[in-house]
Parts: C-alpha cells; structure tokens; sequence
C-alpha cells in the first residue's frame, strides 16, 4: 500500500489486491450492520414503500451494538431527552449517509481492481490505481474513520495507549493475544493489520485534503 | 477523563458572534471528545473545512481535544448545535450538545 499523493483528478495511491479485497468487504460488513443496526431498509430497488414505511414510524432505536452506538452516539451525555430527540431527528439520516459512504468506498476499491486489469499503466505487480475523486474524498475519509471505530471498538481498543502498542506490536510482527477480551494472536494480528492499514490511508489521504484547502483558502 | 475542566471555552463566543447574537442568553455548545481511533490530522481537517477555522484555532482546538479530553467547537442557539453535533457523527467525531450554563457534563 503506498500513500495517497494529490494527482489532478483526485488522490491517488497504489494496493495490493488483497488490501483492496478486505477493505472493501469490512466497509461492506460496517455498511450492513449499520443498515441493520438503524433500522434501515434493506437495499432492494422495488422497496420503496418499506422504505416510506420505516421513515414514517419516526421510532428511532438506539443501536445495541456498540460499534455501532459509536457510529451513532447519544449526543448528550446526561440528558436522556436531548439524545433521543436527536436520534428522532437525525438517525435515519446519518445512518443512511454512513451505508452511502461505506458502499461507495467499496466500490472504489473493487473498481480499482476491474477497471485497470487491462491497463498496463493502472497496474504494477499486484498492486492497482485506487484513485478517490476530489468531490468524493471527504466521502471516503469518514468511511475509513467508521471501518477503523468499528475494527477498534471489536479490538477492545479504548485509549490512545492501548492504540499506540497494538500499532508497535503489528509493525514490528510481534502481535500478542488478548486473553481478557478472548483473541488469539492470530484473530488480532489480522484485524490489527486492518487497522494500522487503514489509519495509514487515512492520514495520508487526509494529509493530502488538508494541503489542498489550505491552498484553497490561504 | 479524569481531568477537571471548567466550564465552556467563552472565546469560541466571539468567535461565532452571529450565532451568539441570536441567543445570548443561554446558548448551547456543541463539544468534540478525545477518542483513541480518530487521527490528529483529520479532526483538524474537519474543524478547519467544516466550521471555517483558521489553521491555528484548528490546531488549538484539536490539542484540547487531545489533551485535555474535549473541547467546545461551538456556540449557538440549539438548532444550529444539532446540525453541528450531527456533521461531527458524520465525520465519526465523538460529539455531544449541551446548554453553555450547563458547565461541565463529564
């Protein structure tokens, strides 16, 4: 995985097949479980009355998953009325907004691998073009920030401490288990590799967005 | 958070004097949380191309973040924080609102 760079068009930056595959298939998995988690409709292009019917019930439920409750977190802490009137209101919305984001990062990714295949210029090894639209950038950062709070939230991770060792252990391999939250070392050493990969796109494409709006606004 | 903060940040009222205007007198805030997940990079980004701020207001608020475990990112009548707080869930900021004269919430 190299980082993303500003080319014309966007930002750009070269992964592996594999790196496309997984990220692809997590941002799925966030999607559906969000989808699920909010109450959504499930994607169907003849469900337009459930989805009517759903909006209409106006019963918001608080997420019992919590990575998903992190995705839609209360917005008070103390007041039990303020956070369930901003579920009524907002919700369906930013719960669909998030399946929307994820779903098009995915695509993204998969288009990275179909599209260039028969363009020598796109490939290099294994690794393929990922290239994100300028217009769809901040799209794919907050896509990438909701498959790293789920990931870490799976990961029991809870403090910047927590995140800075596990960040060590899978840069130097040297991934141990989590006897406490019940992982071996294998299902951690897989999900922390996920997690620093896609906090290393993250920054980089994020790096790369805030040169361009500081130019943009100097 | 173990550490003891006072209560909202009354420089970020000046800041946004139009939204003060519209309710003096008891506005709320729209406050951003630490979290271990979110990079310093990309909440300085949102808090630079979503409110507006300069580079340094930005950084100074992200450190708070940071540092002292929140921070208040605005200030103004409840409608407008609920616009804010939901912009902050769709960034995947850790967000909440409260009455600026509720004090310290944590």
């Amino acid at each position: 995985m190299s980082p993303f760079v500003a080319g014309p068009d966007g930002y750009e930056a070269w992964w592996e097949e594999a790196e496309r595959r997984v990220l692809a298939s997590i941002a799925r998995e966030v999607a559906a479980m969000l989808r699920d988690q909010a109450g959504l409709p499930e994607p169907d292009p003849d469900g337009d009355a459930l989805a009517a019917d759903t909006q209409s019930t106006g019963t918001e439920r608080v997420p019992d998953d919590p990575a998903a409750r992190r995705l839609l977190p209360d917005a008070s802490r103390d007041d039990d009325a303020v956070s369930a009137e901003f579920r009524h209101l907002t919700q369906t919305d930013l719960a669909t907004a998030k399946v929307r984001g994820l779903e098009r990062f995915a695509d993204l990714l998969d288009g990275g691998e179909a599209d260039d295949v028969e363009d020598d210029d796109d490939l290099d090894g294994d690794r393929a073009l990922v290239a994100v639209p300028r217009d769809e950038a901040r799209v794919v950062a907050a896509a990438l920030t909701d498959v790293r709070l789920v990931v870490a939230q799976r990961l029991g991770l809870e403090t910047d401490d927590e995140v800075e060792t596990l960040h060590d252990e899978v840069l130097a391999d040297v991934v141990a288990e989590d006897p406490e939250l019940g992982l071996d070392a294998e299902v951690r050493r897989y999900w922390g590799g996920v997690f620093v990969a896609a906090g290393f796109a993250q920054e980089s494409l994020v790096s790369a967005m805030l040169d361009d709006h500081r130019a943009r606004h100097r | 958070m173990t550490v003891t903060l006072a209560g909202p940040d009354l420089s970020t009222r000046e800041e946004t004097s139009t939204d003060a205007v519209t309710s003096l007198a008891d506005p709320w805030v729209t406050i951003v949380w630490n979290d271990p997940v979110n990079l310093m990079t990309y909440v300085t980004y949102v808090f630079e191309s979503y409110f507006g701020y300069p580079p340094a207001r930005a950084r100074t608020l992200m450190l708070q973040v940071h540092r002292e475990g929140r921070a208040v990112v605005s200030t103004g009548p409840r409608e407008r924080m609920e616009v804010d707080v939901q912009a902050m869930h769709g960034f995947g900021l850790w967000a909440t609102m409260q009455r600026s004269s509720q004090g310290d919430a944590a």
